[in-house]
């Protein structure tokens, strides 16, 4: 006999030991989190539990059997086919793959699948451990999604924007800028492009800023600035800026141009400056009041012209305008109720107490402060102390009142020969000559206003009227173009000195008759010379000497008359 | 005495001085073209010895002034007469 025997006893070990690795396999497929799913032929033949959940299903049986296909758009099939028939031929593993899968229930999730062929009870099969991403996948996308609507806004962004990454030997360059850096700094970013900071924007080395710059791409702390003023041959203005890091060592730094709104609120300060100086200073007494009345501010000329110490004071002691400001209290409610009908009227004449009570007079300007929605804020008034300027006016008057109180004349006539004003006094004059004041004078007058304005000299006229006789004095004021008429009544003096005049004749006369009488020879001599010296004082057409007879009855014609008593001798005093 | 301007000056001792003769009835016309007349008394002392006659072919040609002028030059004259002492 012979005995063949065989030693299996390392065939039993190979044995157990491929049955504990597929109990271990088994295990580690069935604890798996990712969804391990085998298929053979085209159908499933394992899911483990992780698959299960994967595909929303209670059991693997539901899906046991089902043509691996099924879990694929329709569209991916032919592709996948195509693929897993290339696996298959070339016995090799399934590289990564982002696929698309669909659960029983319809719904799609996104998937990793990586697959290599296994020998599945014995069969030839293939094992995919499906990885759900569909979380990954939507993160992802929504990252994508952001970015690109970040890089949207970034380019469509007003402001400008600089992108730079800090390279580890300390440099930091330039990598990037939006159109608007293009369109507020005037020039085209690309050639900046690789640019240390220094090289891309020279004047900045001079400054903090690329070190601080630096520190934002390392550190991450972001760095504002308000107000960065830069000049190179190409920029000039002043800039706003928002660093911030965007990465490891990377960082954009948002800029405006604020040049404009810099000047616009240094106009703004300097406006506001130059109101509280002229506040502060203003002559004029400047206050605020609320619409119910409070008052809210007063500048030091107030306080001066009410006679307070202080604009503190005013404001300790002065509650209320009406009450506290006008003299009259109605008048407050009287002013604001005509600036309510007539929206036009800003000035006033007002009467205000001072600290003591007494009264001064003054202009109030007013006008209402009102919001952008024409609500109505406060008051604000400008109040002048016309004290002074009242005396002046009164002082006006009187002056005024004095040609008009004068009693002769006064008239004044300008270039033109238009009469310009006249007192009381000229008025019955000039319009007895039928001239009114606006009127030009006639012609006439020429003769002695022409003269006057020629020579800068004053003239003297004489002017009869209703029996008075006036001496016009045309003084002239060629400063202001015109000529001033002063008139005075010389009739009493006109008729002392005719009185006078007659009286040397009446004198004269006297001493040529008693001369006459000494020297006549005869009655009739002595006659002829009388009649002579008469003649000479008087215009005469007839003279003649009678004289009475020895009774005292007749009188007669002296002969020495009687040839020359029609002659005409003309003789006038 | 005589009638008219004249002799009333003489019958009165005083100045006559008439605007407008016409206007004078006892105006007598002795030149057709006066229209006024100024007569004053000639003396000696308180005597009236004649007149002074005056006439113009205007109205109102004599004044106050000419009254009195012609009055003190008559008077003058009287004196004059007198000292002559040949009336």
């Amino acid at each position: 006999m012979a005995v063949l025997f065989q030693d299996i006893h390392d065939q039993r070990q190979t044995e157990q030991a491929l049955a504990e690795s597929e109990e271990r396999y088994r295990s580690l497929v069935e604890l798996s989190p990712e969804a391990i799913v085998v298929h053979s032929k085209g159908k499933l033949v394992y899911l483990n539990p992780a698959g299960v959940r994967q595909l929303g299903l209670e059991r693997a049986e539901q899906a046991l059997g089902l043509p691996i296909m099924y879990l694929l758009p329709p569209e991916t099939r032919q592709l996948n086919l195509e693929i897993m028939n290339q696996v298959n031929q070339g016995n090799k593993s399934l590289p990564p793959l982002e696929q698309t899968i669909l659960r029983p229930d319809g719904s799609a999730i996104e998937v990793e699948i990586i697959g290599a062929p296994v020998l599945f009870q014995g069969k030839p099969a293939f094992q995919l451990v499906v990885r759900n991403i569909t979380v990954q996948k939507q993160a992802h996308q929504a990252i994508q999604e952001s970015e690109q609507h970040l890089r949207a806004l970034i380019e469509a962004a007003s402001l400008g924007l600089h992108q730079y990454e800090l390279l580890p030997d300390g440099r930091l360059i330039f990598c990037g800028a939006n159109p608007s850096a293009d369109r507020i700094l005037g020039l085209d970013h690309q050639k900046l492009m690789g640019l240390a900071i220094e090289y891309a924007f020279p004047t900045l080395r001079r400054t903090e800023i690329p070190g601080l710059y630096r520190q934002v791409a390392r550190d991450g702390e972001p760095y504002f600035c308000e107000q960065i003023a830069y000049q190179d041959q190409q920029i000039e203005g002043v800039f706003e800026i928002h660093a911030f890091q965007t990465g490891p060592s990377r960082m954009a730094v948002f800029f405006q141009d604020v040049t404009e709104k810099k000047r616009a609120e240094l106009t703004l300060r300097e406006s506001g400056e130059r109101y509280q100086r002229l506040f502060e200073n203003s002559p004029l007494g400047i206050f605020q009041a609320s619409p119910e009345g409070k008052v809210l501010a007063v500048n030091p000329a107030f306080a001066r012209m009410f006679g307070y110490d202080s604009t503190e004071e005013v404001l300790a002691t002065s509650n209320n305008v009406a009450t506290d400001i006008f003299f009259d209290p109605n008048r407050r409610a009287e002013i604001t109720g005509m600036v309510a009908e007539n929206h036009n009227l800003k000035s006033f004449e007002n009467l205000y107490p001072r600290k003591d009570g007494s009264p001064f007079p003054s202009t109030l300007h007013l006008h209402p402060v009102k919001d952008a929605g024409n609500r109505l804020l406060y008051f604000e008034g400008f109040i002048e102390d016309i004290t002074e300027k009242k005396q002046a006016e009164e002082k006006i008057r009187d002056l005024a009142r004095f040609p008009e109180e004068n009693p002769y004349p006064v008239a004044r006539i300008n270039r033109e020969g238009v009469l310009l004003c006249a007192n009381r006094a000229a008025i019955p004059m000039l319009a007895s000559l039928g001239h009114q004041i606006g009127r030009t004078l006639p012609p006439t007058w020429w003769d002695y206003i022409k003269p006057v304005f020629e020579s800068r000299q004053t003239k003297e006229v004489e002017f009869t009227f209703e029996a008075r006789i006036f001496s016009l004095s045309l003084v002239p004021v060629l400063d202001e173009g015109y000529i001033n008429i002063y008139g005075l009544d010389i009739t009493e003096r006109k008729q002392a000195e005719l009185d006078l005049r007659r009286r040397i004749i009446e004198i004269e006369a006297l001493h040529a008759v008693a001369l006459a009488g000494t020297e006549a020879t005869s009655t009739g001599e002595l006659l002829e010379r009388v009649a002579e010296i008469i003649r000479e004082k008087l215009y005469l057409d007839h003279f003649g000497v009678s004289f009475l007879d020895d009774k005292n009855k007749m009188l007669t014609l002296h002969p020495s008359f009687v040839p020359v008593a029609c002659q005409a001798v003309v003789r006038s005093l | 005495m005589s009638c008219g301007i004249i002799g009333r000056a003489a019958r009165t001792g005083l100045p006559q001085r008439v605007g407008d003769v016409r206007l004078e009835p006892d105006y007598v016309e002795g030149n057709s073209d006066t229209l006024s007349e100024l007569c004053v008394p000639l003396m000696i002392g308180r005597h009236v010895i004649g007149v002074v006659n005056l006439e113009n072919a205007t109205l109102d040609s004599f004044t106050e002034a000419d009254e009195r002028l012609v009055t003190a030059i008559a008077s003058e004259l009287g004196t004059a007469l007198e000292n002559v002492r040949i009336i």
